[in-house]
């Protein structure tokens, strides 16, 4: 793997081993109040400084990280499990089913998720299910539309014919042999996928949507921080480190995968796979 | 084109029925929406009688024509806080968004192109470099926390401008800049390697062996045909770009439609938000539209290729 590639995946393991097991390392519980250090500079003691009620913001920032990230997963991992199911199913069949489906999908991509979201969790109220069904219900459709775009392309390719031609069964052929093709680029799109999440929660979080205030999370930590920041800078910098770091991570991963992954050409059945795995990470996470 | 319009119109219907339905599914009855939590004190007969003037009587089906007709009418209901006409009160705070959703679309073009076109002169030197460094930093946070240090760094440090509130106009800038320029270094850097191959093709060495300059092939030719992605990318822009713009209302506390719905989100003003998502949802895909069109102007074989 090209060195950005490994660079990318320490930072990232990084973030999800704080995730895991950031209550170990974590100087303080994220909640413990210190009325004595209320917004408390950087030093020794809280390296990163407290919040406006003492509370430690580095060990708010870790605990944060298990909030924000576990909840994104959730959502790149549903809206990957339905993507697939979906997208492949219409781009491997075709016919009505694809043509109606695929109508369904140029809707949802055409309209503004974002604000749907705001909406969304207006109407029905927040808590964490709430926006775990809203990112969902709103960021499926565009990775549905590339697995479907990727297994129409592999659908025709010489060895899926080849299988139906000695009677191997659709499903089969879908699953055993087709879908395997388009799983790396899904892997390449997911990565990106999962920083538009992050954003989109830690912004909805921002505004006071969606998570409870109490909850230790990256974007109401920002939150918190809105009445304070003009005179205590530090609470937003180091959260903003906190998400450029992850990001970053995230994106070096991606970039050093996809060099990886075209330097292994046996692993992809078609060239027009990559070439769609290349316009579509040029694409990908566009959230606010 | 047809096609095209076909499916925008289908989205509009599925963006009225979700908008329609949300209302209908949102947690407590439409009746006692209406006449607050009074609906318990009340007799059966009274409540009828209301449900019967509003057309809660009637089945889901009539009542979304009726209430389809009214929007398209322009009639978006009233609001349950104020009560006074949505339509009324969309018309005071658009001026404010449009001129920030406009100020950074303009923003963001003459911040993309020339920074753009600066990396591609001076294409591996420093100043191609900066340009990638803070795109990559801008995309790596959400807009609204550059807005955080715009704010911290321009208005209250260096006092150049308003911490918040639109203050004639000045406030407006901090605003647009952020989303703008945010936007800006993102297009720079798509921009400039559109132009990277542009200038490898066969019409641009033409040009030069015409006896253009670089530069003047560039301008003239290489940006021209660079412009198509450009647009359609903008287009994919728009929506999360009003998504910023919501943030970004909050952030400044500017009175646009942002904050509104946010207002309408806290004190649970549901037909607020129910018309916030028709309005803009077909101001989506309005702006989608437009950018199809736009894209056919500049380059009338798009209209010939069909992707699907």
């Amino acid at each position: 793997m090209p060195r950005i590639g490994i660079a990318g995946s320490l930072i990232t393991a990084l973030f999800l081993l704080l995730a895991l097991a950031g209550d170990r390392v974590a100087p303080y519980p994220p909640a413990a109040a210190h009325y004595d250090r209320v917004l408390a500079e950087p030093s020794s003691q809280h390296w990163m400084g407290t919040d406006h009620l003492g509370r430690d913001l580095f060990s708010r920032l870790i605990a944060g990280t298990r909030t924000t990230l576990g909840l994104a997963l959730a959502v790149a991992a549903a809206n990957a499990a339905l993507a697939l199911v979906i997208g492949s199913l219409c781009g491997f069949l075709g016919g009505r089913l694809d043509a109606i489906v695929m109508r369904i999908v140029d809707a949802t991509l055409a309209l503004p998720g974002f604000l749907l979201a705001i909406c969304f969790l207006g109407l029905f109220g927040g808590g964490i299910f709430h926006l775990f069904l809203f990112l969902v219900l709103t960021g499926w459709a565009q990775l549905a539309r590339i697995i479907r775009n990727e297994i129409s392309i592999v659908r025709h390719l010489d060895y899926i014919t080849a299988n139906a031609s000695v009677g191997y069964s659709t499903g089969r052929n879908l699953f055993r042999h087709a879908l395997p093709a388009v799983l790396p680029s899904l892997l390449i799109l997911l990565l990106n996928t999962l920083v538009g999440d992050v954003f989109a929660i830690v912004s909805l979080s921002f505004l006071g949507l969606g998570l409870s205030p109490q909850t230790p999370e990256w974007g109401i930590v920002l939150f918190d921080a809105r009445s304070f920041f003009l005179t205590n800078p530090w609470l937003f910098v180091f959260p903003a480190l906190f998400i450029a770091v992850f990001t970053f991570g995230l994106h070096l991963l991606a970039d050093g995968l996809r060099e990886w992954l075209d330097a292994k050409k046996w692993l992809f059945p078609a060239e027009e796979v990559q070439l769609l795995t290349a316009t579509a990470s040029a694409s990908g996470s566009d959230t606010a | 084109m047809g096609r095209r319009l076909a499916s925008s119109l289908l989205t509009l219907v599925i963006a009225s029925v979700v908008s329609f339905l949300a209302l209908e599914l949102a947690p407590g009855n439409a009746t006692e929406l209406i006449i607050g939590g009074a609906s318990r004190e009340m007799s059966p007969e009274a409540l009828q009688k209301i449900r019967g003037a509003q057309g809660l009587d009637r089945s889901p089906v009539s009542r979304y024509c009726l209430w389809l007709r009214s929007v398209a009418a322009g009639d978006l209901g009233v609001s349950l806080k104020t009560n006074r006409p949505i339509s009324t009160e969309f018309k005071a705070r658009l001026p404010v968004s449009a001129a920030i959703a406009g100020g950074a679309l303009c923003v963001a073009i003459v911040v993309g192109l020339v920074l753009a076109i600066a990396s591609v002169l001076q294409e591996g030197r420093p100043v191609d470099h900066a340009v990638r460094i803070v795109a990559v930093a801008c995309h790596s946070v959400p807009a609204f926390i550059i807005g955080l240090l715009l704010i911290y760094l321009c208005s209250f440090r260096l006092g150049w401008l308003p911490l918040y509130g639109v203050g004639g106009g000045r406030g407006l800038v901090l605003p647009i800049l952020t989303l703008g320029g945010v936007m800006g270094f993102s297009l720079a850097r798509i921009a400039r390697n559109t132009l990277l191959d542009a200038i490898h093709e066969e019409y641009f060495l033409a040009a030069l062996g015409k006896g253009m300059s670089f530069r003047q092939a560039l301008v003239r030719h290489g940006l021209r045909n660079s412009l198509t992605p450009l647009v359609t990318w903008l287009a994919m822009r728009f929506a999360g770009m009003l998504g910023g713009i919501v943030l970004i209302e909050s952030l400044f506390s500017l009175p646009g439609m942002g904050s509104y719905i946010l207002e309408a989100v806290f004190s649970r003003d549901y037909p607020v938000i129910q018309g916030y998502m028709v309005f803009f949802c077909a101001v989506v895909v309005a702006a989608n539209l437009c950018g199809d069109i736009l894209v056919r102007i500049i380059d009338p074989r798009a209209a010939r290729v069909r992707i699907n």
